[in-house]
């Protein structure tokens, strides 16, 4: 297995209507080979 | 002979009535009440309900006819409504021996009964405080309306204490990927992790902040991987589908593997 690589992502949306929000992660290879999404991972969302 | 013009009856402030009756007669009719030895009386008011006068003969308090206790003002001034309901810290009052407003008789150990009070209005606390509710119920205070902490002129920040959690539609959402997953496609497909957050009429135009920890890796050296953000107000594709064009990509961060 390759070394994992650390992904961080960062983002501040604001919704300008309202409704249910829902951010999602996606995954891609580049080129090729296969891409993986590794654990420890994880999603946090705070608004108001 | 002088003659006197006489109205067939006249009544005086306090109920008593004085006229001719059927046959001519000069009568005095006091209107029956009862006189506390203070001056204060109770008596039939000229609505026709129970009264409550003062001293000076003033109705200070009404009962209707439907038993709604209704307090005249007294004071002239109508910029102010005061009731106050107090007590003087003993069981002659409302039945506690501290101050207590309750919406109906309270039983021994059970001061919080189920009857609602209505307060159309503001009610302010200049100096106290608030504690809401018994043990045992699901919840112990609740309003249908904003809550606020300070006023218009006071505004705060002001805490809030001892918060366990946040219930219904929070705007609080954290998630661990279960399980890594793996994909050859070139093109973006959902992992299936996802965060929600409900806007509502109030939150919306805030900001909301999305943070992801993670790790991704390419078993082919010199390929890379790239991990895209979207978001949705449809719902999360299931894993290994791609997004739907609906949905927007807000940001992706890319590396090359390199061992």
């Amino acid at each position: 297995m390759s070394n994992p690589n650390s992904m961080p992502i960062t983002y501040v949306y604001t919704p300008t209507a309202t409704g249910n929000y829902y951010f999602y992660i996606a995954v891609n290879a580049v080129t090729g080979g296969t891409a993986t999404i590794a654990t420890p991972s994880s999603i946090v969302a705070r608004g108001w | 002979m002088a003659s006197v013009s006489w109205p067939s009856s006249i009544t005086a402030p306090d109920g008593t009535t004085i006229g001719f009756n059927s046959s001519g007669l000069l009568t005095v009719l006091q209107a029956p009440k009862l006189v506390l030895p203070s001056g204060i009386s109770i008596q039939q008011d000229p609505s026709g309900y129970l009264g409550i006068f003062n001293s000076s003969g003033t109705e200070v308090e009404t009962i209707s006819g439907t038993g709604h206790h209704v307090f005249v003002n007294t004071s002239g001034n109508t910029s102010n409504y005061s009731l106050e309901i107090v007590t003087d810290g003993t069981f002659t009052t409302i039945e506690s021996s501290t101050p207590n407003m309750i919406t109906n008789a309270d039983t021994y150990l059970n001061l919080y009964t189920p009857n609602q009070m209505y307060l159309y209005g503001t009610l302010v606390f200049d100096s106290g405080s608030i504690t809401a509710g018994r043990q045992g119920i699901t919840s112990a205070f609740s309003t249908s309306g904003s809550l606020g902490l300070g006023g218009f002129s006071n505004a705060g920040p002001y805490q809030i204490y001892n918060v366990g959690g946040f219930a219904g539609n929070s705007a609080f959402f954290a998630q661990n990927l279960s399980a890594s997953y793996s994909t050859t496609s070139t093109t973006p497909v959902s992992t299936g992790l996802y965060a929600y957050i409900p806007v509502s009429d109030i939150t919306v135009n805030s900001p909301i902040v999305v943070e992801f920890e993670g790790y991704g890796y390419n078993n082919t050296l010199g390929d890379g991987v790239t991990l895209s953000l979207y978001v949705s107000t449809a719902g999360v594709p299931a894993q290994g589908s791609a997004p739907p064009s609906t949905d927007t990509l807000l940001t992706s961060i890319t590396v090359t593997q390199r061992g």
